[in-house]
């Protein structure tokens, strides 16, 4: 499977690259030397969409970061990279996707990359048995402490909105149109992320039936707050479980058992998880929800 | 620019972003092809004297670990790509420009092979995933890049 990706992935890059004379050099080139934009509008375009997307993946916890550590010499680096790139007329996929092409100079390129890898192997590396020296490698996001979702959504709002803009061919007359639309998407759509999230990266934990039911046989100090209406409860119950409707204060009533395993529970697990994770922006910390509620508690 | 032109640049912008997503979500790893430079010289460094290999840092890494095999076969695999668009667009032609432009070639990617362990990773791993990720170090080396474009028009004729 993982070969088939790479197969995929490599030869769709090498045909977009070659279809779109995707170049950093090039796009810095034009950009700094005859002003022209639409090298580097494509790399911004694919940055931004990348942003999007990255992002949503990290904040839904499917995959982790991949950044590269910070180096002293990263600069140095850079302003290495970024000279041979124009002396050479093409960057790294510039250089291969010309390969590709049947570029002689591209293939002389190459070499010349090969050699000098092996050059800094033999010159600088052998010094080095570990690592290079490096910094921990961050992010902006993480040092302004903004969350991954946050980041991918706002993004998407703001690529959409210059989006719209560039594409207009009166960019003046649809502002005001374009930012009210976008406005309100943004408001509805925040809602949604923000609700997202509260499920997401709350601090509450489940907890199965079986390992309840082990807890209390243990004998261990727990405290199960039934959250359904007391109907329900008088019908059944988990035994000592505490009704939330028969609680003169409510939610404050239960503030004397902060520091105590706490469980909630409801008919199927879901607004327990709600009530759960109130418990636990309240201080409440070891709140648990009962996965399944009552329903998994009965063995349905 | 007019609309064609911008359409055509979305699309392509946005393609190129799925292809990267897939890339890091199949591989754990988006984009990057420099790698391939990377292996070369240490596969022939490991085939000559594997216990130099094993302890020099470099070579070590792009022959053993396997966070860099996705960029060796991303690399090989862009060099393939390109040949059978082109090849389909009937575009291939062996072009051998003139002498000067080997040298420059030549000088060019040395320089470029040489800062790609300076940058840890070559221009595209950091476009296509340190920048959407906000790396410090991407944005840096980004940095760097374009302050050695710039040194690099102001120095030569080109």
């Amino acid at each position: 499977m993982k070969y088939l990706a790479f197969i995929i992935v490599g030869i769709s890059c090498g045909a977009l690259f070659a279809h779109y004379q995707f170049c950093f050099a090039t796009a810095v080139r034009n950009l700094i030397g005859f002003g022209r934009k639409e090298k580097m509008a494509l790399i911004l375009i694919m940055i931004i969409a990348s942003a999007v997307l990255f992002n949503f993946f990290l904040a839904m916890g499917w995959r982790t970061e991949t950044v590269k550590e910070l180096m002293p010499m990263t600069f140095l680096g850079g302003i290495l990279f970024g000279f041979g790139m124009i002396l050479a007329g093409g960057c790294t996929a510039g250089t291969l996707f010309r390969l590709g092409e049947g570029n002689i100079p591209a293939l002389i390129s190459t070499l010349g990359m090969i050699a000098g890898m092996a050059t800094f192997g033999f010159v600088v590396a052998r010094n080095f048995t570990k690592q290079l020296p490096h910094f921990v490698g961050g992010t902006l996001l993480k040092t302004l402490n903004i969350h991954p979702l946050l980041f991918s959504f706002l993004v998407l709002v703001f690529g959409i909105w210059g989006l719209i803009h560039w594409r207009s061919k009166s960019p003046r007359k649809s502002m005001i149109k374009t930012s009210l639309i976008l406005g309100v998407i943004m408001v509805l759509n925040a809602a949604m992320v923000y609700q997202i999230a509260y499920f997401k990266y709350s601090d509450c934990q489940e907890m199965s039936p079986l390992m309840l039911s082990e807890i209390m046989e243990a004998g261990e100090d727990v405290v199960v707050v039934d959250i359904r209406p007391q109907k329900f409860f008088d019908e059944e119950h988990i035994d000592n479980a505490i009704a939330l409707q028969s609680l003169p204060n409510g939610l404050n009533d239960l503030n004397q058992y902060q520091d105590k395993v706490v469980v909630v529970v409801c008919g199927e697990g879901i607004i327990s998880k709600l009530f759960c994770i109130k418990l636990s922006k309240r201080g409440f910390k070891k709140s648990y929800n009962l996965r399944g509620g009552m329903s998994e508690w009965n063995g349905g | 620019m007019n609309r064609k032109i911008v359409n055509s640049l979305l699309i392509g912008g946005i393609l190129l972003a799925i292809i990267n997503s897939i890339s890091f979500f199949t591989l754990e790893q988006p984009v990057g092809i420099g790698g391939f430079m990377g292996w070369i010289p240490s596969a022939l460094v490991v085939a000559f004297n594997e216990e130099y290999a094993r302890t020099n840092m470099m070579f070590s890494f792009f022959y053993y670990e396997t966070d860099a095999a996705p960029c060796v076969g991303l690399g090989l695999c862009v060099v393939i790509g390109s040949f059978i668009y082109t090849v389909a667009k009937r575009r291939f032609k062996i072009r051998l420009y003139s002498p000067r432009m080997w040298w420059r070639g030549l000088l060019g990617g040395c320089l470029m092979g040489f800062s790609f362990p300076m940058m840890r990773g070559c221009n595209i791993i950091h476009l296509f995933g340190g920048v959407p990720q906000m790396a410090l170090s991407a944005f840096i080396a980004i940095a760097g890049m374009f302050a050695g474009a710039y040194l690099a028009r102001r120095l030569l004729t080109i």
